[in-house]
């Protein structure tokens, strides 16, 4: 009808078949809660365990200065590894901002 | 002997590298240049010593173009600017780029007119980096008048020289501002570029997670503000952060609608063409006119001028072009690491990409789905064996992974970018459409993601040279 190459109906052709796919992921992550969380994006997926992190690692992060890792690598080497955040507030630099931004892009395990 | 448009833009290019490291002056290469641009006139018909004159004529633009730009004007507004100062200054200007709010700050760009202190005014001219301590709703073009604090970058550390990244961009100044008025808004084909990119960033972010829309709008409108900083360093381990990066592909994509609907629409080839032109142009401004989208946005346009004007294109002399470009506009950008890679990247592929499969008997292989996997391999191949010396000497980092990782990313981000484009041409024309589009994107973004951190993971997958 509208004299399309073979590419253009190409695209056609994969817009539709993304389409299927897009209502086939909305109906299964409605459906199930398990494959909710495969299909979509986990908001903690790119956190980094912060009881396992290298000092070099922490440091390229750029999230803290290399005064405060270097504080946070030694407050974990001597008292072991954390069970929550809360454990660096007797470190001098870490407050509420700090330990919001603890939790935004580390766990602990 | 031959003098190309790629030997013209080595040669500019070598003139601004010697330029930044030779003493001689501006007028000392400008006398130069124009002293053989005589000579190769004078020596018209003699082929050979034209072109050594012309060569070095060039040359000596390039040195000559670097120390311009490197030149202060006695108004320029840095002048005004101290490295510590608690002088309270008032300044009129033009916001120059499109506002990004980090938290509870603004920051962007500003042209200068005006500058206050003490009582006494003075007109001025230079682009500042401002931060406002609060939010306002600020556009590109409006003409403003800021208060607060006027002072000079300062070199930040040896790993990385904030000072110098600025002065390759003509910024050499920071303001810390207080208090913003609008003096007027002004319309300018950018700021109606960045509208466009404004309604696409709010389609992408109203049907994917934070997250997913963070990398989508990465991938699609070069807005990396969304993406977390862990997940960009998970990226950088596995050398697959240039898909976070807009480029040539997304410059393909966006020819290629363009053409489609004007061909819906009936329009004339000729009329497509020049029309796709334009689009291509508000996608480049549109996407904040970084290194890779100007090269990408160049060659694109250099192809479809070639359409038009019945000549075959050439991919040497549109790289070449490309480039040219961009160092006649700010020669700083020799320097860059963004144009060092986008150009190193694309080099490889034209170069090494044929050989690679010549040598590996590509073209015989008769399953399509191995023949598509085996290309991509070498495409990631060659790029990796042109990148991989910028990125261990830049970045402390070598990825041994980027290659195997490369593979399955790249596909996948190809998926993601077209579902972004898909969504946001859905938007307009079909709305019903954009809820499908974006899970669909969404589940490729958690695929891309899953992959990335296992691939991360990896014994070997990266090591760092010191810290």
């Amino acid at each position: 009808m509208f004299n399309l190459t073979q590419d253009e109906r190409k695209v056609i052709l994969f817009l539709v078949a993304v389409a299927f796919i897009g209502l086939g992921v909305s109906f299964a992550a409605k459906r199930s809660g398990h494959l909710k969380k495969i299909l979509t994006t986990d908001a903690d997926i790119g956190k980094v365990n912060l009881n396992k992190v290298s000092r070099e690692d922490l440091l390229r992060l750029r999230l803290f200065s290399p005064k405060l890792g270097e504080k946070i690598i030694a407050y974990r080497n001597e008292k072991g590894p954390l069970s929550t955040f809360e454990e660096l507030r007797g470190i001098k630099g870490i407050n509420d901002k700090r330990i919001e931004e603890l939790e935004r892009y580390f766990f602990l395990r | 002997m031959r003098l190309s448009i790629p030997a013209v833009t080595a040669i500019f290019a070598c003139g601004i590298f010697a330029a930044g490291s030779l003493r001689p002056c501006f007028e000392f290469f400008y006398f130069a240049g124009v002293l053989f641009l005589i000579f190769s006139l004078a020596s018209f018909k003699r082929k050979n010593i034209l072109i050594v004159c012309l060569c070095i004529s060039v040359f000596a633009l390039g040195a000559a173009a670097l120390k311009n730009f490197k030149f202060l004007p006695k108004d320029h507004v840095s002048n005004f600017a101290y490295y510590r100062n608690n002088l309270i200054y008032t300044i009129t200007g033009v916001v120059k780029s499109e506002p990004a709010s980090a938290g509870a700050q603004s920051k962007f760009l500003l042209e200068a007119a005006s500058i206050e202190y003490g009582r006494t005014k003075y007109n001025c001219r230079g682009l500042v980096l401002v931060k406002l301590g609060y939010p306002q709703s600020l556009f590109y073009g409006d003409e403003i008048i800021l208060t607060g604090t006027l002072h000079r970058p300062y070199k930040s550390s040896e790993a990385f020289n904030y000072r110098d990244y600025l002065a390759r961009q003509a910024i050499y100044c920071l303001m810390s501002a207080r208090l913003a008025k609008l003096k007027r808004h002004r319309f300018s084909f950018t700021k109606a570029a960045f509208y466009i990119k404004d309604r696409m960033e709010k389609m992408i972010s109203d049907n994917l997670s934070p997250e997913a829309a963070g990398i989508m709008l990465a991938m699609v409108l070069g807005e990396k503000k969304g993406v977390p900083a862990t997940i960009n360093g998970m990226m950088v381990k596995t050398g697959t952060v240039h898909i976070l990066v807009v480029s040539g592909f997304n410059i393909g994509i966006v020819a290629f609608i363009s053409m489609l609907f004007l061909k819906v629409l009936r329009v004339a080839q000729r009329s497509r063409q020049i029309l796709t032109i334009l689009v291509l142009v508000v996608y480049c401004l549109m996407t904040g006119s970084s290194n890779p989208v100007m090269r990408a946005t160049v060659m694109g346009v250099f192809f479809l001028a070639g359409f038009l004007l019945e000549r075959e294109p050439d991919i040497y002399n549109a790289l070449a072009l490309a480039a040219l470009f961009i160092l006649i506009i700010n020669p700083g950008q020799l320097s860059d690491i963004g144009f060092q890679l986008s150009f190193a990247s694309v080099i490889a592929i034209v170069c090494i990409y044929p050989k690679l499969c010549a040598l590996f008997k590509i073209e015989e292989l008769k399953i399509k789905v191995l023949k598509f996997i085996a290309q991509g391999f070498l495409v990631s191949l060659s790029a990796w064996l042109g990148t991989a010396g910028f990125i261990a000497y830049y970045f402390r980092i070598i990825c041994p992974a980027t290659v195997l990782a490369n593979i399955f990313v790249v596909p996948l981000a190809t998926l993601i970018t077209l579902c972004g484009f898909s969504l946001v041409f859905a938007g307009l024309v079909l709305p019903g459409l954009t809820p499908y589009l974006g899970a669909a994107g969404e589940c490729s973004i958690a695929l891309l993601l899953r992959f990335n951190a296992w691939a991360a993971g990896l014994p070997g997958a990266y090591f760092y040279l010191g810290v």
